[in-house]
């Protein structure tokens, strides 16, 4: 019996053995480990972040600012039945329980993250919310700031939105979860916006709930932004195009700055406030026009008329023409097998520079182009800027379109010189890079890349064009508006000396389906102001274009005496 | 009736080691609801030193009956506890899903705790009685029958723990009276038998438990959730641990039922391993006198019995330590002297008392 009482303690010591040994293996050989999990287990980092910058324009006016919103929140490791809760927060808040559960899933791997459902609830959800919130275990209220777009559409294009990061940020050092600007100013500033996030190191229970602070590092807020944008200009732009689908840009021709740029169809960048209300995005993304597109910078068009300019300068500083080169314009020029009309079918008899320039005639063009060649006025039109992008710090400018002459002439043909003389065929500009260059027009010669930034510095090149042949096609663009029979005098405004030149492209013959361009500035002898304006599917330049562009010129006119006083 | 001078044939090392673990295990069940006394103000230790007392005022009575008294009445004892156990099931207090305790007043008793020893009594009484027959088969089944009988109420409140315990403690019993090597081996290998006939009698959380054992990593915040915690625990109390008091994962509530079941896992971290192994020894010289004991004992019933008690001890020490490392599935024992529980001190203290009790004796025949 002795023997056998003994064999059963042996067993015993063996079991103690085999757990001396676990322990050993617990707790000397992986301390470490353990101790890591450990220090994991019950710390937290907690984000702090940073307060987003002000955006203010030119004049100290708000923008942009920040406010208090009540977000809807969950917390993923408080819940207990997800489907239960996710079917009573839907009754709360009429939330689709289904879109509900998708958040509450999102977040667990990380448990204790809270997750907006609702980014900024109304008083009466927020109340209901309040009242059950006791019952609702996981489900908080929390106040986070929130952009506020003061201007809502007038300005959604230049400012842009902000959102949660994406894949293609990321290798900028953002994290995760970030909130950055997506677009416009917001995307193109965001590091001096949105300041550095602080960190909070908590020690935590089970439950994630605070135990003590064991660090901190204070969020730095993000600077504030002073925009060349002048709000009065911007809301002008933006009414005088809303029945339209185009796009404008006013700037001040002695700096490059951008007083305006406004595109429509335009969108509300409220609305991509977060959580972003995905039926209203994905209808801006789906939209026929285009509405997310800033046509300002990415919209690429033909030049049409507006591109006489840059051919009448091309001739004079090739000593091609002279002021008193005369054209004969009999309504049509044949080439070939091909007849190029003039838009006026009687045509318009003799004309020099100005005159030609004042009724954009097409044969005038026609034939100086001809005279010249296209190499000369592609050169021309490369110096002025087209074909590349103006460097205007925001995301998705396009670069137009500007035929290679050097290696593509083999494939070049006379009726492309004598299209491309009046600013169709194979080119395409931008809106941007027009106002830049009316600007250089109205400044004699300094082409600016554009700037949104107050105190950002002026970066022009002085491009070399002769003052004598500048100012002679200037004195054509004063005509185009000032005299009755010009193509843009429903620009004019009285008392103000514009000058400025219209475009009118048809895309199909014989609709009012075109794209009108007016470009222009003023004062005629002290250039303040200088604008493009396009239109798709208007009449015409002057029919459409030149009056929208003078509003832009009365409002500036209103403040610049209103500034004199 | 008896001669006090027996008292000085205690063995005082069981006793010394004895006051130790509850003294001990007092300390570390304070840093166990240390954390929740401050916010309830109620800390289970103070409760905790009334249990002790009862317990230790038990030990000094069961030392002055002899056991050979309580087992010639313990089929009475036996009766008595089923019905305590009947009496659970249909009138006892629910907690955490399971009905495994009485309530007069202020005072809740569990009765699985107290069946223990009548049960061990009734079983060697038994098994003593019949003892000639030790080589037949019946032998086996009326034994089995006695236990299987309070198992069964036990089984059903449910508490899983109590029950697994003893079925290897009644093997062993039957082992050392001597019955013949292949039904030990038989008994061996039904036991194992059975256990997918056990495993559709488990509860939900019952069979989770055992998944999760095995793969505790599978659900890390479900059912694998405290034997991941509890490993936390231990292996970052390091060698020398993070002292009393200063325990992370027991003062942040990451270690589950720790004044409970988890108890050992507030051991390895805030005495480290230099204090899991000081305890453990303090455990093994409690289980080395226990069978040293059973050796001596001066007839065969208290060999059976000093057995018997020891066994159950040594199991229940060992599963919950196991567990809190891993090693076993989580079942639900408490660990002997240290757990919070007062049927179960009570119980644990009585025990070792019957052991002093037979050791007293040794040289009275």
């Amino acid at each position: 019996m002795n023997r056998r009482i003994k064999a059963v303690f042996v067993l015993f010591c063996i079991s103690f053995l085999i757990i001396a040994l676990k322990l050993w293996s617990i707790q000397i050989l992986h301390e470490v480990r353990f101790q890591k999990m450990s220090i994991r287990n019950r710390t937290r980092l907690v984000r702090l972040p940073s307060g987003r910058g002000q955006i203010y324009d030119r004049r100290g006016r708000l923008l942009v600012d920040n406010q208090a919103a009540t977000q809807l929140v969950v917390v993923a490791a408080g819940l207990e039945d997800k489907r239960q809760v996710a079917q009573e927060v839907s009754v709360l808040t009429r939330l689709r329980p289904e879109y509900i559960l998708e958040k509450i899933r999102e977040s667990i791997f990380r448990p204790f993250i809270p997750v907006v459902l609702a980014g900024n609830m109304n008083e009466e959800m927020l109340v209901r919310v309040a009242e059950a919130k006791w019952y609702l275990p996981g489900i908080d209220i929390q106040i986070a700031p929130i952009r506020n777009y003061l201007m809502g559409k007038t300005a959604a294009h230049v400012i842009g939105y902000i959102g949660r990061v994406q894949q293609g940020d990321l290798r900028d050092g953002y994290g995760l979860s970030d909130i950055v600007g997506r677009t416009g100013i917001e995307r193109a500033y965001d590091k001096q916006l949105r300041g550095e996030d602080g960190h909070k190191e908590v020690q935590v229970d089970y439950r994630g709930n605070i135990d003590k602070v064991l660090q901190i590092t204070q969020p730095v807020t993000g600077s504030s932004l002073f925009l060349t944008i002048d709000a009065d200009i911007q809301q002008e732009l933006y009414e005088a195009l809303d029945d339209f689908c185009g796009a404008g840009v006013v700037m001040d021709p002695r700096s490059g700055a951008v007083l305006a740029m406004a595109s429509v169809p335009a969108f509300n960048p409220n609305k991509f406030t977060s959580p972003v209300k995905e039926d209203v995005v994905s209808d801006l993304f789906r939209n026929k026009k285009h509405p997310l597109v800033n046509r300002a910078i990415s919209g690429m068009y033909a030049p049409g008329s507006v591109f006489k300019i840059i051919v009448a300068l091309a001739a004079l500083e090739d000593n091609k023409i002279t002021a008193d080169t005369l054209f004969f314009c009999n309504g049509s020029l044949p080439l070939g097998d091909t007849l190029f009309h003039c838009w006026r079918r009687g045509g318009h008899g003799w004309l020099d520079l100005g005159n030609a320039l004042k009724r954009s005639c097409n044969v005038f063009f026609y034939k100086t182009g001809l005279r010249i060649g296209a190499g000369p006025i592609l050169d021309m039109a490369a110096r002025f800027g087209l074909g590349r992008k103006t460097g205007i710090n925001l995301p998705n400018e396009q670069a137009g379109y500007l035929f290679d002459y050097d290696s593509g002439r083999d494939n070049w043909y006379p009726g492309d010189t004598v299209n491309l003389s009046i600013g169709h065929g194979r080119i395409l500009v931008t809106p941007i890079q027009m106002a830049s260059f009316i600007s250089l027009v109205a400044n004699g010669g300094i082409l600016y890349k554009p700037k949104l930034v107050l105190d950002s510095p002026s970066r022009g090149d002085v491009v070399g064009i002769d003052k004598k042949h500048l100012d002679l096609v200037k004195q054509g663009l004063f005509r185009v508006v000032n005299d009755a029979a010009g193509t843009g005098h429903r620009a004019y405004v009285k008392g103000l000396d514009i000058a400025g030149k219209t475009g009118t492209v048809e895309l199909k013959k014989g609709q009012d389906k075109n794209v009108c361009w007016f470009i222009g500035f003023c004062p005629f002898n002290d250039p303040q102001v200088a604008l493009a304006i396009v239109v798709e599917g208007g009449e015409s330049g002057g029919q459409t274009a030149a009056p929208i562009a003078r509003r832009i010129f009365g409002k500036w006119k209103k403040i610049y005496d209103w500034e004199a006083k | 009736m008896m001669s006090l001078r027996i008292f000085k044939q205690m063995d005082y090392l069981l006793l010394a080691v004895m006051l130790l673990l509850l003294v001990g295990g007092w300390f570390i069940m304070y840093s166990a609801s240390y954390q929740e006394s401050l916010s309830t103000g109620i800390n289970y230790s103070y409760k905790q030193i009334i249990w002790i007392g009862i317990a230790l005022v038990v030990f000094v009575i069961i030392l002055f009956i002899d056991y050979r008294f309580l087992l010639r009445y313990s089929f009475v004892i036996y009766g008595l506890i089923l019905i305590l156990l009947l009496l659970v099931l249909f009138k006892g207090q629910a907690r955490f899903g399971a009905r495994r305790w009485l309530g007069w007043g202020g005072i809740t008793i569990q009765p699985s705790e107290l069946a223990k020893i009548g049960i061990l009594l009734a079983i060697t009484r038994y098994l003593v009685m019949d003892i000639e027959r030790r080589e037949t088969f019946r032998y086996i089944l009326i034994t089995g029958l006695l236990l299987a009988v309070p198992l069964f109420l036990i089984f059903k409140q449910p508490d899983l723990g109590t029950a697994v315990i003893f079925v290897p403690t009644v093997l062993v019993m039957l082992f050392v009276a001597g019955i013949r090597w292949r039904y030990v081996l038989i008994g061996a290998a039904a036991a194992m038998a059975s256990a997918p006939f056990l495993w559709t009698l488990l509860k939900d959380y019952q069979k989770n438990r055992i998944l999760s054992f095995l793969h505790p990593e599978s659900d890390p915040f479900g059912a694998g959730y405290s034997i991941i915690q509890s490993k936390i625990a231990i292996g970052s109390g390091g060698v020398l641990g993070k002292g009393w008091l200063g325990g992370t994962q027991n003062r942040l509530n990451f270690i589950p039922e720790r004044h409970t079941d988890f108890i050992f896992s507030v051991i390895g971290e805030e005495w480290g391993f230099a204090g899991a192994i000081i305890i453990l020894i303090l455990f093994f010289i409690v289980i080395a006198a226990g069978f040293g004991i059973a050796r001596k004992a001066p007839d065969t019933g208290g060999r059976i019995l000093a057995t018997g008690i020891i066994t159950l001890f040594s199991i229940q020490a060992i599963v919950n330590v196991a567990m809190t490392i891993g090693l076993v599935p989580i079942t639900g024992l408490t660990l002997p002297f240290i757990s919070y529980g007062g049927t179960s001190i009570v119980v644990t203290v009585a025990m070792i008392g019957l052991l002093q009790n037979i050791y007293m004796r040794r040289f009275m025949f």
